[in-house]
């Protein structure tokens, strides 16, 4: 019987009464030095489902309800609880400092959209059509980059850290989370709503907020 | 997205919805802690959301009730 994560707390944190995970298994805390790690027993790694993905998602944010956590990628697990112990142990210290830098925040994810099509640089024929793919490559990207400067300028002051993403997708310029304190939230909402009003030529949605899975460790940020 | 923590949701239209499972997706199959070597999925996530993304967009949207 492995054991799946599904986040790491505070050693304080406690685990809301009667919460399950995936296929409504218990969920038990692990604890050890500052910290602690949530996890449910699983019989094998887990089938990538749309149901297991929206439930162990809902589990974190149960958690995330009742204090900080750092959430985990679907699908880690681990042997048993002396393997979550040394887990917590062998990297206690940078998901301590982790923890700390999230405390009290959550993740809003800002993705741009081009209105008109510049999702599909198709080759055309002709003699000058490698070079005309290039230039409207680059212009892509010049425009993209251009656009998140637009948002980062617009918001980036109400975030603690950023995580943006250029041409993550081809119908994707701008792919940019950003880490905000609870009391910004609103108006982090606010402004990408008045921003896009501003935006010609594209279209922004933001999600969340999200526990911080852009900014688990300090090498994503 | 976040109910327990209180805030309404800010996503309206049928495209940020998709977006929105997108940014699921991303989140949880290429963000958080991982332990490494011991990721495994019984479906490689990279592909998962590379090749099937319009598969599981529609349904995960249907798995949330959306």
């Amino acid at each position: 019987m492995t054991l799946l994560l599904y986040a790491i707390a505070d050693a304080e944190h406690a685990l809301p009464p009667g919460l399950s995970g995936l296929d409504d298994r218990p969920l038990r805390s692990v604890a050890h030095g500052r910290l602690s790690a949530v996890v449910g027993e699983c019989n094998d790694a887990p089938t990538v489902t749309p149901a297991a993905l929206v439930r162990f998602e809902q589990t974190v944010e149960e958690l995330m309800g009742d204090g900080t956590v750092l959430p985990a990628r679907f699908g880690t697990i681990l042997s048993d609880e002396a393997a979550v112990e040394q887990l917590l142990s062998s990297r206690h210290d940078q998901l301590a400092d982790a923890l700390r830098r999230v405390t009290g925040a959550v993740e809003l994810a800002v993705r741009a959209a081009w209105l008109d099509d510049v999702a599909g640089p198709s080759r055309p024929p002709g003699p000058h059509a490698g070079a005309e793919y290039l230039l409207g490559r680059l212009e892509r990207r010049r425009r993209a980059e251009q656009l998140a400067a637009v948002i980062d300028a617009a918001v980036g002051d109400l975030a603690r850290e950023r995580a943006c993403r250029i041409l993550a997708r081809p119908e994707s310029p701008v792919t940019a989370a950003y880490l905000v304190s609870f009391p910004r939230v609103d108006e982090f909402l606010a402004r990408c709503h008045n921003l896009e009003a501003t935006i010609p030529d594209a279209s922004l949605v933001c999600t969340g907020p999200w526990p911080p899975y852009s900014f688990v460790t300090r090498e994503q940020t | 997205m976040v109910t327990s923590a209180g805030y309404s949701s800010p996503v309206r239209t049928a495209a940020a919805r998709d977006i929105a499972v997108i940014d699921l997706l991303d989140r949880l199959l290429q963000g958080g802690i991982t332990i490494h070597g011991d990721i495994m999925l019984s479906v490689a996530g990279i592909d998962l959301v590379e090749l099937d993304l319009r598969v599981l967009v529609a349904a995960v949207d249907k798995a949330a009730g959306r």
